[in-house]
C-alpha cells in the first residue's frame, strides 16, 4: 500500500519543517511548498490526497490559491485543510469564500496543536503504509 | 492602561502606540509557535535532538529581544531612559549584531555576510537603541528570506555599513529579490493589513517598526536603501568628531 501524499503549503520554513517531520512520522509522505505557485506546480507533478494550507502566502493569497486549484476538475475533490496564523475575526471574512471553494476545515494555527492537526488530516483521510 | 494617561490628550499618538503594541503582540506568536510545536515534536521522539533544543532557545531569544527592544522604545520615548548620543564603534556593534542573529538565518538555510566598506571612526549613537533595532531588523530580514527563490541565488542576509555624503549608512540588505521591504507602502498598511509587508507573509513587521521607533529616538530615519544591489533599509548615522579633537 503506497503512503498518503500531504501536500503542506506553509511559508515559514521552521515550522514546515516540524509539520513534515511530525506527518512523515505518522506515516504520510509530505511535499513543501512555500507559494501558492510552487504548491501548483507541485500538485501537477504528484496529484496529493490532502492539502494543508496556510492563507498568508507571498504574492498570492490563499484564497488565490484555493481558487486556481478548484479550478482544475481533477483536484476538485481533494480535501483542502485550512491551516492559518489569520486571526479569527480575520478568517471568518472568508469563511463564506472558503466553504465554496471546498476548504474542508478551517484551523487556527497558534491554537491548533500537531495532534489536533493529526486528528483534522485523520477525518479526510487514513494513513495507508 | 498607562498608555492612556501620558498621551497629554493626545489621542493620535495613544492610537500610533497602541497598533505598534498590537503589531509587537502578533509577531510574539510565531516564536511561541515554534517553540510550542518543536516542543510537542520532541515529546513524540525517543530523544529530543539537540538541535530542537538549539532552535527552541534561539526562537525564545528572538522573542525575548523583540520584546526589550519594543519596551526600550517606549522608554526612550517616554523619556524614562536618557537619550544622550555617544560615540560608539559601528562596527563593533554589527559584528555583534550579525553574531547573535546568525542561528535565525540558518535555520533558515541562509548565512549571514557583514561588509564594511572602507575605513571610518565612530559614529554618535546610543548603543543599546542602535543594537536593539538592528537585531529587530535582522530578525524581520531572517523571516523574509523564507520567500526568496533559493534555486536562483544563494540566500543571504547582509549588514552593511558605507559612508555616504549623508553620513556613515548602516542597513540590512537581502539578496535575491528586489524591494524586499517597500517602507513607505508598509507604513501605510500597519494596522490595516495582516501582511503589511508583502514579502514577509507570516509576519506583521513588528521588528522593523520597533526599529524605526528607535531609530526615531536617536534622531535618525530608517528608509528604503541599496547597497551592491541588493535592497534593504538603512539608516544615516553622524561620525563622531571627538577623535579630531585628540
Amino acid at each position: 500500500m503506497s503512503k498518503k501524499h500531504i501536500l503542506l503549503i506553509e511559508p515559514d520554513s521552521v515550522l514546515a519543517r516540524i509539520y513534515q517531520t511530525f506527518f512523515e512520522q505518522q506515516g504520510y509522505h509530505v511535499t513543501h511548498a512555500r507559494t501558492a505557485q510552487s504548491a501548483i506546480t507541485a500538485a501537477d507533478a504528484q496529484r496529493p490526497d490532502a492539502v494543508i494550507l496556510e492563507m498568508q502566502l507571498p504574492y498570492h493569497s490563499g484564497a488565490a490559491f484555493l481558487y486556481e486549484f478548484r479550478s482544475y476538475a481533477d483536484w476538485q475533490a481533494i480535501p483542502v485543510i485550512v491551516h492559518s496564523s489569520l486571526s479569527p475575526r480575520r478568517l471568518a471574512q472568508y469563511e463564506a469564500s472558503l466553504k465554496d471553494l471546498g476548504a474542508t476545515e478551517q484551523l487556527y494555527k497558534p491554537q491548533t496543536s500537531l495532534q489536533q492537526l493529526m486528528h483534522a488530516v485523520l477525518r479526510q483521510l487514513p494513513v495507508f503504509v | 492602561m498607562a498608555l492612556a494617561t501620558d498621551n497629554g490628550g493626545n489621542e493620535g499618538q495613544v492610537t500610533e502606540r497602541e497598533t505598534l503594541l498590537r503589531s509587537v503582540a502578533e509577531a510574539l506568536k510565531t516564536p511561541l509557535m515554534y517553540i510550542a510545536r518543536q516542543a510537542e515534536l520532541g515529546r513524540t521522539q525517543e530523544a529530543v535532538s539537540l538541535d530542537s533544543l538549539r532552535q527552541m532557545q534561539t526562537n525564545a531569544d528572538a522573542a525575548l529581544r523583540l520584546v526589550d527592544s519594543y519596551l526600550l522604545g517606549l522608554d526612550l520615548a517616554q523619556q524614562n531612559l536618557p537619550l544622550e548620543l555617544e560615540p560608539v564603534s559601528l562596527s563593533s556593534v554589527l559584528y555583534d549584531v550579525a553574531h547573535d542573529i546568525e542561528p535565525l538565518v540558518r535555520a533558515r538555510g541562509a548565512h549571514v555576510e557583514l561588509t564594511i566598506a572602507g575605513k571610518y571612526g565612530q559614529v554618535m549613537a546610543h548603543r543599546l537603541a542602535l543594537e536593539a533595532a538592528l537585531a529587530c531588523l535582522s530578525s524581520e530580514f531572517a523571516a523574509m528570506l523564507d520567500t526568496i527563490e533559493q534555486d536562483k541565488v544563494l540566500p543571504r542576509l547582509t549588514l552593511a555599513a558605507h559612508r555616504s555624503p549623508k553620513g556613515i549608512i548602516a542597513g540590512l540588505y537581502a539578496a535575491g529579490t528586489s524591494r524586499p521591504v517597500a517602507l513607505g507602502a508598509a507604513a501605510a498598511l500597519r494596522g490595516v493589513a495582516a501582511q503589511p509587508f508583502a514579502l514577509s507573509a507570516h509576519s506583521t513587521g513588528a521588528g522593523i517598526f520597533v526599529a524605526g521607533e528607535l531609530f526615531a529616538a536617536m534622531g535618525t530615519t530608517l528608509r528604503d536603501g541599496r547597497f551592491r544591489r541588493q535592497h534593504g533599509l538603512a539608516v544615516s548615522l553622524q561620525q563622531s568628531t571627538q577623535m579630531r579633537l585628540l
